[in-house]
């Protein structure tokens, strides 16, 4: 019934464009086998369409945009319908294009990360290529990597450990360790989810869909490791420093009140670049791959290092593996 | 005797429906391996589904294929960045020639090099350098080495951090993590005549989460 008027409604609003029946996103949420957690998001929906409704003032882009469905489940059309209309709303804000990917994982690929705490010297020189990369927000310096100084007599150990460290370094009897969104492959923030509007990509990347997120913050509670951002306020970018290359999973703006964190770069690694963090450590303590490819680094590692993962006992199974010389 | 017979037969159905599931689970997708290390070893792969590439995004680079340590991987090339490449055009005469006969001119031209490797008791220039040829490095039993793969001078004392630059545990590679496999050598993050990492203060200083980590 709702979802009948629904549909009508949102063809009004079109000027009268013919939809094939169920190929936009709403009616594929909508028109979903119904258990618990779909009629919860039903609900979502419906209470997203009223609000919607009461600001019908607004332009077709608008409207389309509010309505548009889960990223998984738009079709290919509806996704690069989504990204022309999100380029065209920054080229009118600013005047500037941006070019927004889709680009889907690529087959016989797993994603993974190595971390040599041996060469790390806390310069930090990944953070600021992250946060460049990544387009967050300056006002707030959120930043997906956090490099933790340890006391080598305190041993590998974060509550002693600080992370704010402006002294040179490396420090005298101190070593560093980076940590940042591991990938779980059984990650808990994406069961905690009641939206689904984070999942985990074919190629091991952890993903959000900046538009489905209702910012409820269970991720950020549920993740052991601290890799999850809130966007307590609209993050801010000088324009002129907003990276341009973006995907539509990964590093495009983001909005008040949505979660974000490391995606591997996804814009980068699919493309077969190394993530900024990579690409800009200068001791080499990064190492990222493709832990499917039997000749790969990361396999490398894993076979002839004595390597480790934080918190392993969980049961998560980060795929950010750290080791030492 | 029934019941015996009975809870035989029951027994034996769960073991049965038990090891049905299991094994139909295990075949169903990824999420039936134990852990990541086991899904890694045993999902099949192959190198024709990889559709990118580590070069497409860089301007040419000029690179030298080289086989180590049974791999096969490119290096960068090393004698066309050395500004001052031929050292002959200067070093024409042997080097303890050219010391007696102009003393200031070698500090003068190099004097911004400064040799902090090792104590000088064990190196000093002429233990890389050729005296005979100054075009080239040298080995320790005097065999040349190019300027290019200079590596293998270095690997001769530090044959641990040689395997795993190899291997890509040290090191860092040019491009991306796709094929084909361009490695930087151990000159182009060390300088070889200092090769430690220097001491400096944290590119980024975040105000945020000190005022955030005080409150505490």
């Amino acid at each position: 019934m709702i979802i009948d008027s629904l549909k009508k409604l949102q063809n009004i609003f079109n000027n009268g464009i013919e939809h094939k029946p169920s190929s936009d996103g709403i009616s594929q949420v909508f028109e979903k086998k119904v258990d618990r957690r779909s009629s919860l998001k039903a609900l979502v929906g419906g209470a997203l369409a009223t609000t919607a409704l009461s600001g019908a003032g607004c332009s077709d882009n608008k409207w389309q945009e509010y309505f548009k469905g889960n990223y998984k489940l738009m079709t290919d059309d509806e996704r690069h319908q989504s990204i022309v209309r999100l380029t065209e709303s920054y080229t009118k804000r600013t005047g500037n294009k941006v070019n927004i990917s889709d680009k889907k994982a690529i087959p016989g690929t797993l994603f993974g990360y190595a971390f040599n705490v041996s060469k790390c010297q806390g310069y930090g020189d990944c953070i600021s290529a992250c946060v460049e990369e990544n387009n967050q927000d300056r006002d707030t310096e959120m930043q997906y990597i956090r490099i933790h100084e340890m006391d080598k007599s305190n041993g590998i150990n974060f509550e002693l450990s600080d992370d704010t460290f402006t002294h040179e370094v490396p420090a005298e009897g101190h070593f560093y360790i980076g940590t940042q969104c591991f990938h779980c492959e059984n990650p808990p923030c994406v069961k905690v989810c009641p939206v689904e509007a984070t999942w985990q990509e074919d190629d091991g990347i952890v993903v959000i869909d900046y538009d489905w997120c209702v910012g409820c913050r269970y991720c950020l509670a549920a993740c052991p490791y601290d890799g999850r951002r809130f966007n307590w306020k609209q993050p801010s970018v000088p324009e002129p420093e907003v990276n341009k290359e973006q995907h539509y999973l990964g590093n495009r703006l983001r909005k008040k009140g949505v979660m974000e964190k490391c995606t591997f770069c996804v814009q980068r690694s699919r493309e077969g670049k190394n993530p900024a963090c990579v690409e800009a450590c200068p001791t080499g303590a990064r190492t990222f791959g493709n832990l499917l490819d039997p000749n790969s680094e990361l396999r490398y590692i894993l076979e002839n290092k004595k390597v480790f993962r934080l918190k392993e006992d969980l049961g998560t199974e980060p795929k950010f593996w750290y080791y030492m010389d | 005797m029934n019941s015996k017979i009975y809870s035989i037969v029951i027994i034996a159905v769960v073991i049965l429906v038990g090891w049905l599931l299991s094994s139909s689970i295990m075949n169903s997708n990824h999420e039936s391996h134990h852990n990541i290390i086991e899904r890694i070893k045993h999902e099949p792969y192959s190198e024709d589904s990889i559709t990118v590439s580590s070069v497409t995004h860089l301007a040419n680079v000029d690179t030298i294929s080289v086989m180590e340590e049974g791999k096969q991987f490119a290096i960068l090339n090393r004698t066309h960045q050395i500004q001052s490449f031929k050292c002959t055009e200067c070093h024409n005469i042997p080097l303890e020639e050219l010391k007696n006969t102009k003393p200031e001119m070698g500090e003068k031209s190099h004097w911004n090099i400064k040799l902090e490797h090792a104590s000088s008791d064990v190196m000093d220039c002429t233990t890389c350098h050729s005296n005979d040829d100054m075009d080239v490095l040298h080995t320790i039993t005097n065999k040349p080495v190019s300027f290019d793969e200079s590596y293998k001078v270095c690997a001769q004392c530090h044959q641990t951090q040689f395997k795993d630059w190899t291997g890509g545990a040290h090191g860092k590679r040019v491009g991306g993590w796709a094929k084909p496999v361009i490695r930087k050598t151990c000159v182009n993050c060390h300088n070889p005549h200092s090769p430690s990492f220097p001491h400096k203060l944290p590119s980024r200083i975040n105000t945020h989460m000190m005022q955030q980590r005080a409150k505490k």
